[in-house]
């Protein structure tokens, strides 16, 4: 059958339309935006060409927050990938409970963080947080988790690494039952019975492809970090909790430099570009294995 | 090597007993298959006797040894999968050497890194890709060292699978249904190489399957089982003429055997209003079955049990004509396959011939067996 050019276009239109007002149009006048000297509420603007990005290079306080998101990405993912397999080894190993560790483990994900932030903020609270009266308990020194500049972002990534590993868990726990049973049974007779090289050798190499994937998707997420360090610290203390969308925050709608924090958005644009594509390759090795 | 014990093998999953109580004998260096249709308990018997699953009750001796207490890597048995089971993300090479390193070495000459600084380490890994190797080359397939698994065909899987086992000279082969995921036409070249094999290598091997031909054309015995039971142990040839309940004769040989419904008077047999022959003394009268082949209703016989109908249906295969037949004298269908140079033969049509009485078998009731003496001639129906 033929399909007439014009009817083509009308059915790809809703979704072209779409597309180009709500994604690259934005990022279009975002990056147009990054050359400009424009303020929020100004009437004017100037060219500025890469001016900027020069600033952004040299300026401290974004590489203070793009090292700080870096360190945030490696700890959160770090963490949620090895409690993550951890916790999904452990629930594929029996059978009893099941269903509750998955949900429990789970819950973190599914509920907003915003909130969650609130109950953190409690719970390392200095004198009256409850992990500093189990570390009281237990004879160590109480700590002011948040406020110390030493200690905030690990506390922040802490929490991040309590959201993310249940995410992690349930895509590991998809990746070890993919894993053919043959294959472990094959291994058990030719003697890769103890438990460390069953999973050296069978189940750590064939979950390659899930732990990519699980890797990227935290990172993804990780960079997005800002719900936690708005509520928290607000980036503080001196800056030690800086993170890259805070900092674009702060700049465009607390100093107005729109043309700076778009400039910032740019850089974070293409970091997350670059995971995506990551992303995407390893989804594609996925069927590697076949 | 002595033969593998296998008494009392009960295995229970859920509420679903797939094994009850079954006695099983595998005699050293021979060929057995365990045939039966899904369901039956063969892959089960088959991961108990490989120590991947432990029976509820029963035992598995191998001689004196108890093989229960063993794990699957000390039973000295290696196992190919329906689905290879190879490991996917090492190479031909690595797969094949796997089982002589996992022996060979220990729990810290293992260690990654090992091989750059231990020169026992690094000897063990030469000798292991060395014979390695020979096996490979003996099944045609050292071209294909360096490849993954992925990027093999079927054929050329199952051919590493069995590198693997062999690499390591087991003492016992077991094969899980190896065949199945492979085109007619490998299956067939790959059917005569395993038992190439079994003959150069000596060995015993246990091999499960649902095809009969399988079954029927590797093996030295066949086991047929049903619901978790061996209905009967015996060469293909026994398993064929001389099926021992009518389980197995149903099962094996295509096309289905033939069955009526007789009657024992006495110890006479009846079937289609006729006196066909005796058992002995000493049977419960009743009911019983008469079996026969489809290829039996070909030959020209002058002591035969006369059967016609209507034909219902014609199949032409090449070398022969599979004729349905809607017997006159009874409520049954019966098959006949005859040569496809006879006359021609349309539905609707009826077709008349004889059944050499000393090809027909008689069951019980219960489905066994019952020895059948014929009649040297046949009496009329109404005598």
């Amino acid at each position: 059958m033929r399909v007439h050019p014009l009817t083509t276009w009308l059915l790809l239109s809703p979704a072209t339309i779409l597309l180009i007002a709500l994604l690259l149009v934005p990022v279009a006048t975002v990056a147009v935006m990054s050359l400009t000297d424009w303020q929020f509420g100004a009437a004017t603007l100037n060219w500025i060409g890469l001016a900027n990005y020069a600033e952004l290079w040299s300026d401290p306080v974004f590489r203070k927050s793009l090292a700080n998101t870096l360190l945030y990405l490696v700890l959160v993912t770090g963490g949620a990938v090895t409690i993550g397999l951890g916790a999904a080894l452990l629930i594929e190993s029996d059978t009893q409970l099941r269903g509750f560790y998955r949900t429990a483990f789970f819950m973190p994900v599914a509920s907003t963080l915003i909130a969650m932030a609130v109950v953190w903020q409690f719970l390392l609270h200095p004198s009256a947080g409850l992990v500093n009266h189990l570390l009281q308990w237990f004879g160590l020194m109480p700590q002011d988790w948040l406020n110390n500049r030493r200690l905030a972002l690990y506390s922040l990534a802490a929490i991040g690494v309590w959201q993310m590993s249940g995410l992690a868990m349930v895509l590991f726990l998809a990746g070890l039952k993919s894993i053919p049973q043959d294959i472990r049974d094959a291994g058990a007779l030719d003697g890769i019975s103890h438990p460390w090289e069953r999973f050296r050798r069978i189940t750590w190499p064939l979950l390659g492809p899930t732990t990519l994937f699980v890797v990227t998707v935290c990172a993804i997420r990780a960079l997005q970090v800002f719900d936690t360090v708005h509520v928290l610290t607000r980036g503080g203390p001196n800056k030690s909790t800086e993170v890259l969308l805070h900092t674009i925050y702060a700049e465009g709608f607390s100093f107005f430099r729109m043309g700076y924090a778009s400039a910032m958005t740019v850089v974070f644009i293409a970091g997350i570009f670059f995971l995506t594509q990551v992303q995407h390759a390893t989804m594609e090795r996925k069927t590697h294995y076949g | 090597m002595p033969d593998i014990q296998i008494s009392g093998l009960t295995k229970q999953f859920g509420a679903t007993q797939v094994l009850k109580g079954l006695d099983l004998t595998v005699r050293d260096g021979e060929f057995l298959t365990l045939l039966g249709s899904s369901g039956c308990g063969k892959s089960t018997l088959l991961r108990l006797i490989a120590g991947l699953d432990q029976p509820d009750a029963g035992a598995i001796r191998l001689g004196e040894r108890d093989l229960l207490q063993l794990s699957p890597s000390q039973r000295d048995c290696a196992m190919v999968f329906q689905t290879y089971a190879l490991y996917p993300h090492m190479t031909v090479g690595e797969n094949i050497c796997t089982p002589l390193l996992m022996r060979g070495l220990n729990f810290w000459q293992r260690l990654p890194g090992m091989r750059w600084l231990s020169p026992a380490v690094r000897r063990k890994h030469a000798e292991a890709e060395t014979s390695a190797r020979k096996v490979a080359q003996s099944l045609g397939m050292d071209g294909l060292w360096e490849r993954k698994p992925a990027q093999l065909s079927g054929g050329q899987r199952q051919r590493v699978a069995l590198a693997r086992a062999m690499v390591r000279h087991p003492s016992v082969f077991l094969f899980d249904e190896p065949l199945s995921n492979l085109d007619a036409n490998l299956r067939q070249a790959l059917r005569a190489e395993i038992r190439q094999l079994h003959d150069q290598l000596g060995v015993t091997f246990i091999y499960v399957t649902h095809d009969q031909h399988e079954a029927m054309s590797m093996s030295d015995r066949v086991a047929v089982m049903r619901e978790g039971c061996v209905l009967q142990l015996g060469t293909p040839d026994e398993i064929y003429n001389q099926p021992a309940h009518v389980e197995v004769a149903r099962f094996v040989g295509a096309p289905r055997i033939n069955l009526l419904p007789g009657e024992i008077r006495g110890n006479s047999v009846w079937a289609l209003g006729r006196q066909i022959g005796h058992v002995p003394q000493g049977q419960d009268g009743g009911a019983c079955q008469i079996g026969f082949r489809p290829q039996m209703g070909a030959q020209a016989t002058a002591n035969g049990l006369e059967v016609h109908g209507r034909i219902t249906g014609v199949e032409y295969t090449g070398a022969e004509l599979i004729a349905t037949v809607q017997l006159a004298m009874s409520e049954q269908s019966c098959v006949f396959c005859l040569h496809s140079s006879h006359p021609d033969l349309h539905i609707g049509e009826t077709l008349r011939t004889r059944v050499s009485l000393d090809q027909i078998h008689v069951f019980a009731a219960d489905g066994q067996r019952l020895a059948f003496h014929p009649q040297p001639v046949l009496l009329d129906a109404a005598a």
